[in-house]
């Protein structure tokens, strides 16, 4: 019993190790769950494309800024060796890149495919229509950036996990990816439900409650002991 | 303890859990959060209102004694109605205090890191600026507005 | 108990020290609502500016003359419930520290090289003198409880071994626990970062780290300011009311001191709502335990109706609400006269207890951060209950220590009505001028904002100004009227045997409670929820994050007194 209350504990103080992102990280507990807007990106091709279209597979959305000489190219790069290892782009899942700086155009999503050798069948490097539809898409994910000199950008550097039906799964973050955790973010979003993914919404309340009942136990043994100290008389 | 006196620790503890439910409905429900560490945006030096989309702003703020630099040495800037601003705050120098009046922005300025906040301008308007935090002998002249179309 | 010599030249300095510097205090609160409604439009009156007074009026009412009257009180009560003598000196050499410590603060604030403010944030810096000062009059404070009163009290459990710590020396002995590890943090930063910017040692430092460790200790200390209050309204308030009055119950009262023992560390972050470098998740957890300590009060105010129920009833009340007729509002027989200071201090805390769950509601705050709101919350705790009960038994003390009656009674006990009606206003004024329209506070606000000259002028805000210059006036009064009383105590012929005795009650009810009395479990306790609670903050301000260290600067110039040949940023930026 005791053992277990203080392993809430530790869940309850481990549970805001942050997750290690960079910039201003998105508010996963305002986003997971939630449904994305239809919005029209172009891809590099300069074609029209709605997200919708993309529905009916499980999609893999990396924002990215196409002119990026640091973590973007990284995360590409870190997609190319790890998607094969989970499956093809197209058949199994969609791989989006989303250029989220507001001034990219068609042009520079050539540049970036031709650069980075992306751009199989099944990933799509797009840009949004315009800045209304592309603001709209980046608040339904909470993905924030901040503007240096030189247009270039602070940004948390994430993958978001959207299942068939264009719900948010699962953010995983970081320039490095571990095939074993993008297996199972795949699996959420085919629909695999697993208990911890559940819990997590409540593991605030989980642990706050786990901390309570630490506190009365350890108070309940302290006042026994003395108790049993004072009977005996010492 | 006696029963009266249980009875009203009880409540207290009630109440007390009570309102503290309500602040977290309010923070993670209504999403009225706080600022929080931001891990890798430097410390800039000039001021500058960036305009993304035509209700999207990034607002880069620098408090130094005694003004806010809001825009290359503006104290004052405009947006429309309905822009959604991301305010970036540092301090050049001591620390300074932002509260932008009838809003939920409040933030402290400390020099060598960045603060944020988001605010939403739904009513047209002059919105005040106030140094809040004792910075030195002019404290009281450093303000700024910002004014909604 | 009999007082004399040494023992009591000290006792009655350190009780009339406070309060001449409180008048400085006091003075510089009166022109600062007059500054702030544009009243006086200037930088300073009489040679002293307006953040200068701010400085005085923090520094004087919040640390000097709280933390002597604190000793003096505590020095009492041991003295007088365990009747053993006091070490000279021990005393002695708190006495000197303390007082040389307030001198050398005093000097610098007094010559305007200290304009930094109560809470001294750098990278704003005063002179090493202000921060030296500090460390002196903590450690002197300190020095009676390690090498006076806990011996003694070792000395009278060995002869005592069947009872229990009495109630007063338990409150006494909780605060300055308290007291002791929330000054190690403000300590640490005064001494590896203020001092050695000041006299020029360390070119910069990281000032968000000096904020957190700051408020370690800024918000722990409000309730060593208000438990010696709490000991008060436990042990004496009974009593003052019959004089076979009780206090309800001795349990619940070491409880809530337990209860303030354990929450009031892990809490600092309230104040550092709406700083950068913090994760949010952080703040909550310290809103939460905010809210914890917010129990004990509402434990003592139950305690405390009880007790004041049943005290009334003896002296013949009866029925629900009739015993409030049987209560010594404003009586002058014997000491009766301090109960009007308690009473008042109660009406003020109720208030100013229910404001503080707003502070420290986490989002809600962001409306209030800063604003006048604060100040308008503070002055009813720390200005309301605190201040009064140590006005009152400073006053009471005196009396017993020159062995006369106090001189002009009625002014005395008039003055904390007065008191509370002036901070009504001041602080009606404060807390919805600063909560509804964004008040600054900390501001000279007449030369500015409340000035019709100037472009920044914001009508708004006139009239929350000038009913806190009505309130101001009330409360200038009132602290006269004790003036007058004190000082005319002071200055009367010694009458009989000086001695020390308080009006101790007993407690109705009375279980013995070994959990609650084994302090040294508690305070091992209370340290370890503290650096859990604040270890992952001072992670978050040294490794999480960007920092730069920042140069020190004076509070008239924009250009550092430290510059460092390249900041850290323009080096980064090269890069």
């Amino acid at each position: 019993m005791r053992a277990f209350l203080l392993l809430l504990l530790s869940l309850f103080l481990f549970s805001f190790a942050n997750t290690g992102s960079t910039g201003i990280p998105p508010n996963e507990s305002r986003t997971v769950g939630k449904k994305l807007p239809d919005v029209e990106l172009i891809d590099y091709t300069g074609r029209l494309l709605r997200l919708s279209e993309l529905s009916g597979k499980p999609v893999i959305l990396n924002p990215i800024y196409t002119h990026c000489t640091s973590a973007c190219p990284l995360m590409t790069k870190e997609l190319k060796r790890v998607l094969p290892l989970i499956g093809k782009a197209g058949r199994d899942f969609y791989v989006i890149s989303l250029t989220f700086d507001p001034q990219d155009g068609v042009e520079d999503l050539k540049r970036f495919v031709q650069r980075e050798g992306i751009g199989e069948p099944g990933w799509f490097v797009v840009k949004a229509r315009d800045g209304s539809e592309l603001f709209k898409l980046l608040d339904a994910i909470d993905f924030r950036f901040a503007t240096l000199p030189g247009r270039e950008f602070v940004h948390p550097n994430v993958l978001v996990f959207l299942s068939k039906d264009m719900k948010i799964v699962k953010y995983i973050y970081g320039v490095n990816y571990d095939p074993l955790d993008m297996r199972l973010a795949l699996g959420m979003a085919k629909g695999e439900t697993s208990p911890l993914a559940v819990l997590r919404p409540y593991l605030f309340f989980i642990g706050l409650a786990g901390l309570s009942l630490t506190s009365v136990l350890l108070v309940v043994l302290l006042s026994k002991k003395k108790r049993i100290q004072a009977k005996a008389g010492i | 303890m006696d029963r009266a006196e249980r009875n009203a620790t009880l409540l207290a503890l009630f109440m007390l859990s009570f309102f503290f439910g309500l602040v977290v409905y309010a923070a993670k429900g209504l999403k009225i959060d706080l600022p929080t560490c931001i891990t890798d945006v430097q410390p800039f030096k000039v001021g500058k209102l960036i305009r993304h989309a035509p209700d999207r702003y990034e607002l880069h703020v620098v408090a130094k004694m005694w003004f806010f630099d809001m825009n290359e040495g503006q104290t004052r800037v405009e947006v429309p109605r309905g822009s959604v601003v991301d305010i970036y705050l540092t301090s050049a120098d001591v620390v300074h205090g932002f509260h932008i009046n009838d809003t939920n922005v409040n933030l402290m300025a400390v020099p060598g890191t960045v603060n944020y906040a988001r605010v939403k301008f739904d009513r047209p308007g002059t919105y005040h600026v106030v140094c809040h935090e004792f910075c030195g002998i002019g404290h009281q002249d450093m303000a700024a507005q910002i004014v909604v179309k | 108990m009999r007082v004399s010599g040494s023992i009591r030249f000290i006792l009655l300095s350190e009780i009339v020290f406070p309060i001449l510097l409180l008048s400085f205090g006091v003075y510089h609160g009166v022109l600062q609502v007059l500054y702030r409604a544009g009243i006086i439009k200037a930088n300073s009156v009489l040679g002293i500016e307006y953040y200068q007074g701010l400085t005085l009026h923090g520094v004087i009412n919040a640390i000097v003359f709280t933390t002597i009257f604190i000793v003096a009180f505590g020095n009492g009560v041991v003295l007088y419930l365990l009747k053993k003598p006091l070490r000279p000196a021990v005393q002695w050499l708190s006495w000197l520290l303390m007082f040389g410590g307030t001198l050398m603060a005093s000097w610098a604030m007094f010559s305007g090289k200290a304009n930094v403010l109560y809470t001294f944030y750098p990278p704003l810096i005063a002179h090493w003198s202000f921060y030296v000062g500090a460390v002196l009059l903590v450690v002197g404070s300190l020095v009676p409880f390690f090498l006076d009163w806990i011996p003694n009290y070792l000395a009278w459990k060995r002869e005592n071994t069947d009872k229990k710590m009495p109630l007063a020396v338990f409150g006494v002995f909780v605060n300055h626990i308290l007291w002791f590890i929330m000054v190690i943090p403000v300590a640490i930063e005064l001494i590896f970062q203020l001092i050695p910017l000041s006299l020029g040692i360390v070119k910069d430092i990281n000032p968000l780290l000096a904020r957190t460790l700051f408020w370690f200790f800024g918000h722990p200390v409000v309730y060593f300011w208000l438990l010696p209050a709490y000991v008060m309204l436990y042990t004496m308030l009974p009593k003052l009311i019959s004089d076979k009055g009780k206090l309800y119950s001795d349990t619940a009262a070491r409880l809530a001191f337990i209860l303030f023992l354990m929450f009031s560390l892990p809490v600092g972050l309230h104040h550092q709502f709406t700083d950068p470098g913090i994760s949010n998740s952080w703040k909550l957890i310290h809103a939460f335990f905010t809210f914890l300590v917010a129990l004990p009060s509402m434990i003592t105010a139950f305690t405390v109706a009880a007790s004041m129920e049943y005290s009334a009833k003896r002296e013949g009340g009866e029925g629900i609400f009739y015993w409030w007729t049987k209560l010594p509002y404003l009586r002058l027989e014997g000491d009766r006269w301090l109960f009007s200071y308690l009473f008042a201090g109660l009406i003020l805390f109720f208030v100013g207890g229910i404001t503080g769950i707003v502070n420290a509601s986490y989002n809600v705050n962001l409306t209030v951060h800063n604003t006048a709101y604060v100040p308008g919350h503070f002055h009813t705790t720390v200005g309301g209950l605190s201040l009064l009960a140590f006005l009152g038994m400073s006053l009471y003390m005196l009396s017993k220590l020159k062995g006369v009656e106090v001189k002009f009674k009625g002014l005395a006990a008039v003055a904390p009505y007065i008191w509370v009606q002036g901070m009504f206003m001041f602080s009606y004024a404060m807390m919805v001028g600063g909560a509804l329209e964004g008040f600054p506070r900390r501001t000279n606000t007449g030369l500015s904002y409340l000035n019709p000259d100037s472009p920044l002028y914001r009508p708004e805000w006139v009239g929350y100004a000038q009913l806190s210059v009505v309130g101001g006036f009330l409360l200038g009064l009132a602290f006269v009227f004790f003036l007058v009383s004190f000082l005319a105590t002071l200055f009367a012929p010694n009458g009989q045997e000086p001695k020390l005795e308080f009006p101790i009650a007993q407690a109705y009810h009375d279980t013995p409670s070994p959990v609650l009395n084994n302090l040294k479990a508690w305070t091992l306790a209370s340290v370890l929820l503290a650096v859990l609670s604040y270890l992952p903050a001072l992670y978050d301000v040294t490794q999480r994050g960007i920092f730069y260290n920042s140069p020190a600067y004076h509070d008239k110039s924009p250009v550092p007194i430290t510059p460092t040949e390249t900041s850290q940023l323009d080096k980064e930026v090269k890069d």
